[in-house]
């Protein structure tokens, strides 16, 4: 009885190898699953390799978004070092202005750059060294002073990048006069120090655009090479979904948001914890940063050339529906940003609300990329082994 | 030869573990560990202890492998892998549960008094022939393994919608040899049918001696396919060296043979069990009972198993959803008008949080976790909800936990969890 058993069983599954095999040359493939309502439908009119739009979309993102990117970003922050270096040759106003308007420029460009923290710009700290606010204005002053610090070293973190420029060129004095003055009459700790954190960001930014482009350290052909077209950690679409689930809800919702805005200190907002104190226009970064998020989801690239991005791997999926919801809420939360004015401590002050908006609508985009997206796609946040779910 | 295969695979795994970090990363650098539920003393040790802890592991894998002081080390095993796995179950997997039952079964057979250095040094120990049971038992065990899962796989999502495998195996099309198949939308069912009926029959088709050969080459074939499919780890090695123990005695020992030196009769198994106390066949009837009866504890609870997670875990449910989430936690304290968002990566890592978001046991923790926290932060009489949101098998995420429910009011237990949101 149990032999015979096995016999159909075994008869079975050999039955489902022919079906395989038929498979592998037959040209109209069966859609036995009948969808619920509740499942993203399946237009099921082509079946489709999704390693070649992984693959599409991996070359999009390093030569159409990410490596313009840092060109631009490279293009700024050239223009900045140069100018700091002009200014404090010749400490004049205009100088002035024109050092922080190349300082403006290359943190409006970093926004779309600092999507990408993964590969080279990981292995140069970039982020951390770039834009680490707020800016420690004692441990600036103590450098100064002292004239002796290493610059890329942890304890200098808050004393370097793009918030250490806006103080020294923003914020050392009470406007433009008395700041020029102060350079003019300066000893010469200062001005190096100047030059110092300028040609940092300069440095970091060069090597790690020469780690994207090919004939650099080439790490465009490690992120779209065969092996890293899968979903497994270490796979270009993991990584970026996992690099953009970390860096959008800490240094975007929560960096540029949520923490000014009080709602991780009890409700009592910390307006001298935003991006561009002494600036001023942290709103714009905001808006770069969100409209950078969008783009690079939509596959929009430099010169605004659409390409693969999330979103096509979305509709190849059959979830076109999310992938227009998605778009849908990145438009929303640019929407509540445009709601806001700089100074944004001033606006802190003023209308609390209005940023609290911004949060929410940020919020609903990390539960739509950590929840849905990443669920449909596969892609797991996480770097263990699992077996539960 | 299943002792030494087994201390094998263990050894093998730790040392992996290792290297990959995760003793550090799982073990020493969180803030706050998930407990089981009646394990709340079980905590990591301090300093380096984790890593001395799984020295002693490795050391005891190594001696149950050669059979060497065999009794001591496989307690010792035992309790150094159970005790790391109850610390945390945030890294719970089926296997490690699968692994500790096996671990706890092997101390009671006498599986050191055959091939093994205790006889080597005490070859008064050897035994040639044992008891049917001690076979049987690791069968037993392996089968329900196997058998449940298939069980756990006839529902509605597995079998109709080929959920979650739609979504998986679409995104495989690169991996070699089988990957081209996923291109057609068919292939989830296929492999969503032929997965369960593979779960349902393997341990039969294992036990009988006609099947066996081609069922273990479908074991193989099955375990290698799971292998390149998924982050699983050791989990198929693991099981296709472990399901060796269906073969007969005579299939062992000419694998022995192989070894030089080595020259003893052949390895008998006796039929009667023996004489030898009562105790063990109540025990034995208790553990097989509960291995039978555990795994079906959800009936128990109303509601979508697969959403409330209510007797999902210690159950072989493998690979059987893909569900994630989102937690955000709104902190308020009426006494002073405080409110805060919480920022969870603050205390957990990663995969805390992921796991956190879709098991509503862990989410209630971590509330109560935060209770002391926010206490200390100046929030006299907190209270805590939970706003999240939770996708299972690829459905638009929705709202999980009830948001206006204070979660610090609620206690950990075997209740039925009525503050998570229903499924439909």
């Amino acid at each position: 009885m149990r032999h015979r058993f096995s016999l159909i069983l075994l008869a079975s599954f050999f039955t489902i190898l022919v079906i395989i095999s038929c498979g592998k040359d037959g040209d109209t493939p069966i859609n036995p699953a009948a969808p619920t309502p509740t499942i993203p439908t399946s237009p099921s009119t082509t079946d489709l390799d999704l390693s070649t739009v992984r693959s599409d979309i991996a070359t999009n993102l390093a030569t159409g978004i990410i490596i313009p990117a840092y060109e631009n970003l490279k293009a700024n922050t050239d223009e900045l070092a140069a100018s700091v270096e002009l200014f404090n040759n010749n400490p004049t106003e205009a100088n002035l202005v024109a050092a922080q308007t190349a300082l403006k420029n290359s943190w409006l460009a970093w926004q779309s750059a600092s999507i990408y923290m993964f590969g080279p710009a990981e292995s140069v700290a970039l982020r951390k060294s770039l834009n680490t606010y707020p800016t420690d204005v004692n441990q600036i002053a103590a450098n100064i002073q002292t004239g002796d610090y290493i610059l890329s070293s942890l304890a200098n973190q808050a004393a370097v990048g793009f918030p250490a420029l806006d103080y020294l060129l923003n914020g050392v004095a009470a406007g433009n006069a008395d700041i020029t003055a102060q350079y003019r009459s300066e000893v010469d700790g200062q001005k190096q120090y100047l030059t110092d954190v300028a040609n940092d960001i300069k440095t970091r930014v060069d090597q790690s655009l020469n780690g994207w482009v090919v004939e650099g350290e080439n790490y465009t052909a490690t992120f779209t090479k065969a092996d890293a077209l899968g979903i497994d950690i270490g796979s270009s679409l993991s990584t970026i979904v996992n690099t953009i689930d970390l860096h959008f809800q800490r240094f975007v919702r929560d960096g540029k948001v949520a923490i000014p805005a009080g709602i991780r200190s009890a409700g009592v907002p910390r307006p001298k914890a935003i991006e561009a104190l002494y600036g001023g226009y942290s709103v714009e970064l905001l808006q770069a940063s969100l409209s950078a998020y969008e783009k690079m989801f939509l596959g929009i690239g430099a010169n605004d050339m659409d390409g693969a991005g999330l979103y096509d791997y979305l509709v190849a999926i059959d979830a076109a529906d999310l992938a227009e919801d998605m778009q849908a809420q990145f438009d929303l939360a640019q929407l509540a940003a445009d709601n806001l004015s700089d100074p944004l401590a001033d606006q802190i002050d003023a209308d609390l609300d209005a940023m609290t908006n911004v949060f929410i609508e940020m919020q609903k985009i990390v539960v739509l990329v950590k929840s849905d997206m990443a669920s449909l796609m596969g892609i797991s946040i996480t770097n263990q082994d699992n077996d539960g779910d | 030869m299943f002792r030494v295969l087994f201390g094998f695979m263990m050894l093998l795994s730790i040392i992996r573990f290792w290297y990959k970090g995760w003793i550090f990363e799982q073990y020493i650098y969180p803030d706050f560990y998930f407990t089981y539920y009646g394990f709340p003393w079980i905590k990591p040790l301090a300093g380096d202890g984790m890593y001395t802890v799984f020295f002693i592991m490795g050391f005891a894998a190594l001696s149950i492998m050669l059979g060497f002081f065999y009794r001591i080390t496989s307690v010792l095993f035992f309790l150094s892998f159970t005790y790391v796995e109850l610390i945390d179950k945030t890294n719970y997997l089926n296997h490690y549960y699968f692994v500790s039952l096996i671990s706890f079964l092997l101390i009671f057979l006498p599986a050191h008094r055959y091939f093994s250095l205790d006889v080597f040094f005490r070859p008064s120990l050897k035994l040639d022939k044992v008891s049917a049971w001690t076979i049987n038992i690791i069968k037993f065990q392996l089968g329900i393994v196997y058998f449940y899962a298939g069980l756990a796989k006839l529902n509605y999502d597995w079998i109709v919608n080929a959920l979650p495998l739609k979504i998986w195996l679409p995104a495989k099309t690169n991996v070699p040899l089988i990957g081209w198949l996923f291109k057609y939308k068919w292939s989830a069912t296929l492999f969503s049918w032929c997965g369960a009926l593979y779960d349902l029959t393997i341990p039969f088709l294992l036990l009988n001696k006609y099947t066996r050969p081609l069922a273990y080459a479908a074991v193989i074939g099955f375990h290698i396919m799971t292998a390149m499919l998924f982050q699983i780890g050791m989990f198929p090695y693991i099981m296709i060296l472990s399901t060796l123990i269906f073969f007969p005695a005579s299939f062992h020992q000419r694998i022995i043979d192989l070894f030089p030196k080595i020259t003893t009769p052949q390895l008998q198994i006796k039929n009667r069990p023996s004489r030898w106390k009562n105790i063990s066949k109540y025990a034995l009837i208790t553990y097989i009972s509960f291995q039978l009866l555990f795994p079906f504890r959800h009936l128990l609870y109303p509601g979508n198993l697969y959403w409330t997670e209510q007797g999902y875990r210690f159950s072989w449910r493998v690979m059987l959803m893909e569900k994630a989430g989102y937690v955000v936690f709104h902190v308020y304290d009426p006494e002073t008008g405080k409110m805060e968002q919480v920022n969870n990566y603050q205390y957990l890592t990663k995969t805390q949080e992921k796991q956190m978001s879709t098991q509503p046991d862990m989410i209630l923790q971590f509330a109560h976790f935060l209770k002391d926290k926010y206490q200390a932060k100046g929030f006299l009489q907190p209270q805590i909800t939970a706003e999240s949101y939770v996708t299972l098998n690829g459905r638009r995420s929705k709202a999980f936990i009830d948001p206006t429910v204070n979660l610090l009011e609620i206690e950990e237990g075997w209740g039925h969890k009525d503050w998570v949101l229903a499924w439909e």
